[in-house]
């Protein structure tokens, strides 16, 4: 047996800023010679295991032309490897009970499995077996691009919200990696080849890009073994990304964009750091304060006073590039949506230039404690927080210098970054309106 | 010179080799090897709890949970769309959304600031069969989170200035429902499903919606509430970081005056409606780049004894994952959908079977046809559910039922909700796990045999009409009626 030590790091001091007491998680983190990484979440409540293989790779790492690739690639994932044949990954895991899926987003693509904790290694295996070992046969890729092509139609095509959030999106961010949305263009689709996924695969695919993640009903020291066993020897590869640039949006723009709908909507996109930047948490708050509350600045005036929306609200995209907010506001029609944005413009000025109230402040830091708090009640919840820290900035501990950001902000805070990111109006904003 | 680099090679060679000989070999064999188990039949363990009934008929369940400093809230208020008649569809949500709105002690403002200082969330839902509650606090907000609750049940504000507003935004989601394919899909089967005039149709039927909330007054929508709202229907279960007493003597202040204002019971309209079986509808959508499929047939009630082997042939046939028939024939082998499911509700008075998908325009009639196949194939005995299929599905379960039921309150609630709404032993979850792990596939196949009708599926296609009449007369479909979307 190879002697190796664990680091296991005490979790959750955090909650001190907040002045309650809670447990504290614990996980084991290791890095194996060829770069993998392991986390390793232990937590008997009941008898399973949940295995995430995380992939430092998203819609972010396509080039033009070739978007979409990073999900598709995902899909392809399942189609088997040369000691697996097409469909015997669901049925290995179906077939001891457990389920399993994935998902692609900007900046990764995750890959998981629930089983009985027994079944671990057979977990294990599958994922390693096909982080180098995928089959990729022509037949079967070009039957799931059709698969992947209803997908597209499904979920954003006959949407109104994803399409118009899409090619808003497409032309604020045009020529650069957030030009286009996770599942790619049609067009890109269309013209995607086996070799090309292949080559991606190779590029991405390899230990020193991945984080395996196991959370449950486990030993950390034989699950570390198992890690090692089945990953350990794998050699790193060297992974070039493609240049991230990023889009110079000046002033405002705005589109007018046509959707079968019944209501309006207004999306402003907004520029953003990146996720670990300071001002996040900042900017989050604003975002409460200003449109996300039920007693926000924007629902107190435009919802409750003038009824001129039926909602509103605004998020950001946070990620190990500079991101985006997305603010959004449903409307009854488009001749109401000019004196919507007016009016939105006009509270975030106030919160710019009189502040918030120290009640404003509080509500948010409670709303952040309570989502805290109630995270713990499924150990899985965190650990993905844990690992996105690592893969996106190599800070395991990022959430929880997030919690602290959140504890410290100040009403100056909220001042400084809607002034910062959002009054200078350098934005895209689209109006999604009914079809004639 | 010479030496080294061959020296150099060796050794890369050396490595090369130790490489390939310690590293795992993945053999189809080496996964069998790993696979096969048979999961133990879980238990759920019951929490230690409390039940009393309030002198104004209200149950109460309590269990303590020390783990995290919190507090859950679930509960229901009995007989949900059943209360309903068509004159007043729509009238449930509507006053669900007013309640938890504004009270007569807290405007929508102060409401929404309190909540938001206390971090207490409330949400209502309505059901077939009952509404639903959901609140949540941290545990020191206990007894905010209870005050803010019986506020809103007992004291909603159905005369402020917001009554104009909330009607004209539910009114507006409506006609926005008319141009959404899946709503478009849903207001047309339980239209056909229950008829017009049953309230198991209601929550879908935008036509009628927009009519009856329109005329809604406030005198009508606060006479509903004392028909509805009254604490002899209502079951609240609790379970947080807190000593049972206090929540006990905190309930008993908020809850314990509240009279009754209508009888605890009432008897459910029975479905008398016969659905167009065999029928297909296609609902004209513009812009549709594919169709919505959903097709289905009327199904038993919650009572019928032959619901969970029903359940797992459903799992075996149309559960949505990939080892599910439908998903390998439609996704796996043909490509044509992302997804694919067919699900079952049994509710009071009824019941329903449904499928549904998204499908290119081209693959309409095929995916009808397979959708068909595939439950004849097992009806008719042609391709019976093997007793290898039926244990894939019951270790699935006994393997998942843990997860589902890991926390206090998902156990309590489901105590709660089987003993008081659906009238079954309070233990129910484990004689569900004891009752699908005794079944045979002669079983499943008996009464998915007798249940399953594939010849009285009817079908709603939303999309592009000429495209799918297209696809469905190149096939030989005659049987077909276009409607238009109605916006």
């Amino acid at each position: 047996m190879r002697k190796w030590s664990l680091l296991t790091v005490l979790f959750f001091s955090l909650v001190l800023a907040f002045s309650i007491n809670l447990p504290t998680p614990e996980y084991v983190h290791r890095v194996l010679p060829n770069g993998l990484q392991v986390f390793i979440f232990e937590d008997r409540t009941v008898p399973l295991v949940k295995v995430q293989v995380w992939y430092k790779v998203g819609s972010i790492d396509e080039t033009e032309g070739k978007t979409g690739a990073a999900h598709l690639l995902e899909h392809t994932m399942f189609n088997g490897t040369h000691a697996l044949e097409k469909g015997k990954i669901d049925e290995l895991i179906t077939s001891v009970g457990g389920e399993c899926n994935a998902g692609t987003y900007y900046d990764y693509t995750v890959y998981y499995e629930i089983v009985p904790s027994a079944k671990l290694e057979l977990a294990l295996a599958i994922e390693a077996d096909r982080m180098r070992n995928l089959k990729i046969d022509p037949e079967d890729f070009y039957r799931e691009l059709e698969v992947v092509k209803q997908e597209r139609r499904q979920s954003v095509e006959n949407n109104f919200i994803m399409s118009g959030w899409e090619e808003l999106q497409g032309k604020a961010f045009r020529g650069t990696p957030l030009g286009h949305h996770i599942i790619g263009w049609m067009e890109d689709l269309e013209s995607m080849t086996h070799d090309y996924i292949k080559s991606f695969y190779e590029m991405f695919y390899a230990p020193n890009n991945a984080i395996v993640s196991i959370a449950g009903d486990v030993d950390p020291q034989e699950a570390l073994e198992l890690v090692e066993k089945y990953f350990g020897e794998y050699e790193p590869a060297r992974i070039e990304r493609p240049e991230y640039t990023q889009a110079k949006i000046e002033g405002e723009t705005i589109l007018r964009l046509p959707r079968l709908t019944g209501v309006a909507l207004m999306l402003q996109l907004y520029q953003v750091p990146e996720g670990n930047h300071e001002d996040i948490a900042a900017i989050e708050a604003l975002l409460d304060i200003w449109l996300n509350s039920e007693s926000s600045r924007v629902n107190r005036e435009l919802y409750y006073n003038r009824g001129l929306i039926l909602a509103c609200g605004g998020f950001t995209t946070t990620l190990r590039i500079p991101g985006y907010v997305l603010v959004y506001a449903f409307a009854y029609g488009e001749e109401d949506l000019d004196q919507i944005k007016e009016a939105m413009d006009e509270e975030l000025e106030k919160i710019a230039k009189e502040g918030v109230s120290p009640e404003e402040l509080e509500k948010v830091k409670k709303s952040k404690l309570k989502q805290l708090v109630f995270a713990l009640k499924d150990i899985r919840e965190l650990a993905d927080e844990v690992v996105l820290g690592a893969l996106r900035y190599g800070d395991p501990l990022f959430y929880k210098k997030y919690i602290e950001n959140v504890s410290k902000l100040t009403e100056e805070d909220i001042q400084r970054v809607a002034r910062q990111y959002f009054l200078t109006k350098n934005r895209y904003v689209g109006y999604v309106v009914p079809k004639d | 010179m010479f030496r080294d680099r061959f020296a150099n090679a060796l050794l890369v060679v050396l490595v090369v080799l130790s490489t390939v000989v310690s590293a795992v070999q993945f053999t189809p064999e080496l996964f069998e090897q790993l696979a096969g188990a048979k999961n133990k039949v879980p238990n759920i363990p019951i929490p230690d709890y409390e039940r009393y009934v309030l002198p104004n008929g209200m149950v109460v369940y309590v269990a303590e949970d020390k783990r995290l400093p919190i507090v859950e809230v679930k509960g229901y208020v009995k007989y949900g769309l059943l209360n309903e008649r068509s004159e007043i569809a729509g009238i449930s949500n509507f006053m669900l959304d007013l309640m938890n709105s504004a009270t007569k002690n807290r405007d929508e403002i102060a409401l929404a600031e309190e909540k938001e200082l206390h971090g207490v969330s409330i949400v209502f839902g309505v059901k077939p069969d009952y509404y639903e509650i959901s609140a949540s606090a941290l545990s020191e907000d206990l007894e905010a989170l209870l005050d803010i609750l019986a506020d809103e049940l007992r004291n909603p504000q159905f005369r402020g200035d917001n009554f104009a507003r909330k009607k004209q935004e539910h009114l507006q989601s409506f006609a926005h429902a008319k141009t959404q394919e899946q709503n478009l899909a849903r207001m047309y089967f339980y239209r056909a499903l229950y008829g017009e005039d049953h309230p198991y149709s209601f929550l879908y039927n935008y036509d009628l919606l927009l009519k009856t909330v329109s005329a809604l007054t406030p005198e009508q929508v606060e006479d509903f509430h004392k028909q509805t709202i009254t604490p002899n229907r209502i079951v609240l279960v609790i379970v947080g970081d807190f000593e049972r007493e206090t929540v006990r003597n905190v309930v008993e202040r908020y809850f314990g005056d509240w009279e009754p204002t209508a009888p605890a019971d009432i008897t459910p309209p029975r479905v008398t409606n016969r659905p167009p079986y065999g029928e297909i509808l296609v609902v004209d959508r513009p812009t549709s780049t594919q169709a919505y499929l959903m097709m289905g047939h009327d199904l038993f009630d919650h009572r019928f004894e032959g619901r969970i082997a029903f359940l797992m042939a459903n799992r075996v046939y149309g559960s949505g994952m990939f080892n599910c028939r439908l998903m390998k024939v439609l996704r796996t082998q043909k490509g044509y959908v992302y997804g694919v499911s067919a699900g079952m509700q049994n509710h009071e008075v009824a019941g329903e079977y449904f499928i549904t998908t998204s499908v290119r325009y081209d693959a309409i009639a095929d995916t009808i046809k397979t959708v068909v196949e595939e439950m004849r194939a097992i009806k008719d005995g042609e391709r019976p559910i093997t007793e290898e299929e039926l244990f894939e599905v019951v270790n699935l379960y006994n393997a998942q039922f843990p997860d589902a039921y890991r926390d206090t309150i998902s156990i309590l609630d489901s105590v709660a909700f089987n003993a008081e709404i659906r009238g079954r032993n309070p233990n129910y979850v484990n004689e569900f796990i004891q009752a699908y792990n005794s079944l045979t596939a002669d079983v499943v196949n008996q009464v998915f045999s007798e249940h399953a009708h594939p010849d009285r599926l009817f079908a709603v296609i939303v999309g592009l009409k000429d495209k799918i009449v297209e696809d469905l007369e190149r096939n030989g479909y005659k049987n077909y009626r276009v409607v238009s979307s109605g916006r």
